[in-house]
């Protein structure tokens, strides 16, 4: 089963997504801030990650580079934005390394299909 | 027998899209909100006395956030004035009245949220 981290600063939209990711056959790991997020993403113990692009402690561009260029990592990132978030931002972050983002509200069904795009195979065989 | 509700305060259609219609999830959901506006709008109220324009910016964008799932424009309209004045530091005298009108607003809107909570559990 798919472990896939959600990182929402929002607990309403954070149960909701967990709920329904469950639904669609992933086992979710759950944070509401960037600094849980990304102990998670460090010890490599989640296949991918959905990131609201507001963080409480982080700015995304600074998250996006700890994973892609501190860390290493190349977990598979889909990022949230709020619909009045620039799109600068968004564009920022997707250039840093991020691989897609998703505009807040959105249907789960749309989330889960975009990661199943985007996880590696070989989460499928855990 | 088929009862008619009327809602007058509140759209759940977005709260039904990111719940894709399931029942359950809807009643937790609801129960969630109910519980979470009226502590944040006092949070947002001892913000506002104290004068901290900072933490009411961040309130009320929380709140917008969470008014979105039950779809009041009044409240959502008033809450977007809270953020920005508290953002842009204008008319600060203003916010006051917009907080009492908030208040008011919740309080009506949360009976009928409990109403549907009810009708869907």
């Amino acid at each position: 089963m798919p472990r896939v981290l959600i990182c929402e600063p929002g607990r309403i939209l954070l149960t909701a997504l967990d709920y329904r990711m469950r639904k669609y056959g992933m086992e979710v790991v759950r944070a509401q801030t960037g600094e849980e997020a990304l102990r998670r993403i460090h010890r490599n113990s989640v296949d991918l990650a959905v990131v609201n692009t507001r963080l409480p402690d982080f700015r995304i561009l600074s998250f996006v580079h700890l994973i892609r260029e501190d860390f290493r990592s190349d977990v598979p990132l889909i990022l949230l934005s709020e619909v009045e978030e620039e799109m600068e931002t968004v564009f920022n972050a997707l250039e840093a390394g991020a691989n897609d983002f998703l505009t807040i509200p959105f249907k789960p069904l749309e989330l889960a299909m975009r990661i199943q795009l985007l996880l590696p195979v070989k989460a499928y065989d855990k | 027998m088929n009862t008619i509700e009327n809602y007058q305060w509140t759209d759940l259609t977005y709260l039904s899209e990111i719940c894709d219609g399931d029942r359950e999830l809807m009643k937790t959901m609801l129960d969630m909100i109910v519980a979470e506006i009226p502590a944040e709008i006092e949070k947002m109220q001892d913000a506002a006395q104290q004068r901290d324009w900072k933490e009411l910016f961040e309130l009320a964008h929380k709140m917008k956030t969470t008014l979105a799932y039950v779809g009041n424009a009044d409240m959502i309209a008033t809450t977007k004035t809270l953020e920005m004045f508290a953002r842009n530091l204008t008319a600060l005298h203003e916010i006051p009245e917009l907080m009492r009108s908030l208040a008011q607003a919740a309080s009506k809107t949360m009976v009928e949220l409990k109403r549907r909570a009810q009708n869907i559990g």
